[in-house]
């Protein structure tokens, strides 16, 4: 096994601890941890704004921006959901359970105090893991071929599709059509242009920018207007330090359950298509289990908001492992993250250890000092957060709307890419609203090329011999799996309830 | 209880009507094209087509409480949901006038409109609103990314 030499770590730091990289980590840490803690924000949504505009960075510059940005957003959710009961990304219902009666009882500076340190710990934990173990599975993975990286491609977007979509059968269903889409354009056998609709802006197939705009962004125009407040006016309650700093000593004599709940984060998010938003509640469940006050959860225990928050922000950690090593990403916002590597010319995959060594050390590393500076940005952030969540609607819609029309054209610079982010922001709504899974239809449309490649070279080599290899065979099975899994899953859930 | 009806769900047709909408419209396209560019797309359009036909028995024809049913209505674009309309009608409306108008004209032009439109009563406060995202945008994309947004020349002037 080739694992990394000291040199190679040593100039993925020196890469790392650069003024202008450590500027861009900061900003897109703050920034990350400002806009995440937003309600109706998402961190998905909020890195498919980002990614156009980090066309004008250096390559290393982006992606540890890219990367800042997710750690803090990803940590921020947890501000409305103590302060306002509103998760702020799908992972925090469980933060809200035990959160939000903490600011009930007048203890939100605690309760918010207690989130920040978790979330420091628990990502400072999955980072550490993902630093030594992320190298060591991308030199396994480097024994991948074509017929294998077919076979995960495949997987990949399975198991996004049946875990992510209201049911199991729409899920593939958007994953297929995200394949179909990404059929346009170029075909990459004799270079024959694949129907373009007769717009030469589609020759190279969907350009990436505008489509995450649209059904990320642009979609959820449609159902923000329909409120008039992101929160209801005057539920925000907040009041000083030094509670916060005694909420941050309560994790700190907790130090074992941060332990195992941030693991819990790193190992679920190491499973493309699980994410957050089933880690936090395996490891709500396990602290529930383990302590000797199970009654309290629910009420307001430092224990379940502990669980929740440290694993929560060890997800990102596990989330890179099969993003960076074989280009599958563990989540929504690792989608975007995979996105921005791909835009910034470093293709994630068994290869990118061997020829980028510097650059994705640099990105593993830079996760440590991102989750080092949600601990010291948070604590000022969340003083601000409560003015910003009280802007009406009707001024974000619009302004959200151009922003992502302007990011759509900063990508080539064509009016028509801003076009096709109104197309995909309606198609995006109509996905959304009936139940199909939006990240599984952008997976399968960014995977799809890779997996057209690989499934092409693997027939030149071996013919349809090929996917009898016993690797392939056994990702073939897993994704099967991942098709029968939630089918079983439902009717094991609708036979307990008879 | 009685068990609900088979009915045809009209909401639950758009995205396979979408889907299947694409794949017509593709395959008439490259009709022509030899076997070997389109293996790929052909592979794909059957494991659509298998998984259409299932959303087409479970969820289109389906057996729907009409309580839970996510309808589709037309009157997402007005009456009740008119604020989507006039978003959509908006951003479509600034697209095309983008070319002619220009970034910053058109941008002003769309704040205002949806300001007013979705609710704020005060004209000054719209304009000022407007006036002042516009400079800031103006500076940001155009100036300090240097952004080659259409432009609309007044004199010397490129705004």
């Amino acid at each position: 096994m080739n694992l990394p030499s000291i040199d190679v770590i040593s100039s993925g730091l020196s890469l790392l601890f650069q003024f202008d990289v450590l500027l861009w980590l900061g900003i897109g840490t703050i920034l990350g941890f400002t806009v995440g803690a937003i309600p109706g924000f998402n961190s998905t949504n909020f890195l498919a704004m980002a990614l156009p505009f980090t066309i004008y960075l250096r390559s290393e510059q982006a992606v540890i921006f890219m990367m800042a940005c997710f750690c803090g957003s990803q940590a921020a959710g947890s501000v409305p959901a103590i302060l306002l009961n509103i998760p702020g990304t799908p992972s925090n219902p469980p933060t809200c359970l035990e959160g939000f009666p903490l600011t009930r009882k007048g203890k939100a500076s605690q309760a918010l105090g207690c989130s920040i340190m978790s979330s420091t710990l628990g990502g400072l934990l999955s980072a550490g893991l993902a630093v030594v173990l992320v190298p060591i599975a991308g030199a396994y993975a480097l024994k991948f071929g074509p017929p294998e990286m077919f076979m995960v491609a495949m997987f990949g977007m399975t198991a996004v599709g049946s875990l992510t979509g209201k049911s199991p059968l729409k899920g593939l269903f958007s994953a297929i059509l995200g394949l179909f889409f990404a059929c346009v354009g170029t075909e990459i056998q004799r270079g024959y242009v694949r129907s373009s609709f007769g717009f030469f802006e589609l020759y190279e197939g969907f350009p990436l920018i505008p489509v995450i705009l649209g059904l990320f962004g642009f979609a959820e125009l449609f159902s923000l207007v329909q409120q008039e407040w992101l929160v209801e006016k005057g539920r925000q309650s907040f009041s000083g330090y030094a509670p916060i700093f005694e909420g941050m000593r309560e994790t700190l004599r907790r130090w074992g359950l941060v332990i195992r709940s941030g693991l819990i984060g790193f190992i679920i998010g190491v499973i493309p298509g699980t994410g957050a938003a089933i880690a936090t509640w395996v490891s709500y469940g396990q602290a529930k289990q383990w302590s000797k006050t199970p009654e309290k959860f629910g009420t307001g225990h430092y224990e379940g908001l502990i669980a929740a928050d440290a694993c929560n922000n060890g997800v990102p950690g596990g989330a890179l492992m099969p993003t960076l090593t074989l280009g599958i990403p563990g989540s929504g916002t690792t989608l975007i993250v995979l996105a921005a590597l791909l835009l910034h010319g470093l293709l994630p995959g068994p290869s990118l250890f061997a020829k980028y060594a510097a650059e994705a050390y640099a990105i593993l590393f830079s996760l440590l000092i991102s989750n080092g500076l949600i601990l010291v940005g948070g604590l000022v952030i969340v003083l601000l957060m409560a003015r910003v969540t009280s802007v009406p609607t009707r001024f974000l819609v619009p302004l959200i709307g151009l922003f992502c029309l302007a990011g759509g054209f900063a990508w080539r610079g064509m009016v028509f890419d801003m076009l096709l982010v109104v197309i995909f922001g309606i198609l995006g709504a109509f996905l959304s609203r009936y139940g199909y899974s939006v990240p599984a239809f952008l997976l399968a449309l960014l995977l799809g090329p890779l997996a057209e490649k690989n499934f092409y070279w693997s027939i030149q080599i071996n013919g349809f011999r090929s996917f009898l290899d016993p690797i392939v065979f056994i990702i073939f099975l897993m994704t099967i799996g991942m098709v029968i899994l939630p089918i079983f899953r439902k009717k094991m859930r609708k036979r307990a309830s008879k | 209880m009685d068990k609900p009806k088979r009915a045809i769900n009209w909401g639950e047709a758009i995205v396979p009507g979408i889907g299947l909408a694409f794949i017509v419209a593709y395959f008439i396209q490259v009709i022509n094209l030899p076997w070997i560019a389109v293996y790929w797309p052909v592979l794909i359009a059957v494991i659509m087509g298998s998984l259409w036909i299932m959303i087409l028995f479970l969820f289109v024809f389906s057996r729907v409480d009409q309580a839970n049913r996510r309808k589709f209505s037309i009157s997402w674009f007005w009456g009740k949901g008119r604020k989507m309309g006039l978003v959509l009608s908006a951003f479509i409306g600034y697209l095309l006038a983008l070319p002619y108008l220009g970034f910053s004209i058109s941008n002003l032009c769309l704040l205002i409109l949806l300001f007013r439109g979705l609710g704020s009563k005060k004209w000054m406060q719209n304009i000022v609103t407007a006036f002042i995202t516009v400079f800031l945008l103006h500076i940001a994309l155009i100036v300090f990314l240097k952004m080659s947004l259409p432009q609309l020349s007044i004199g010397k002037f490129n705004i």
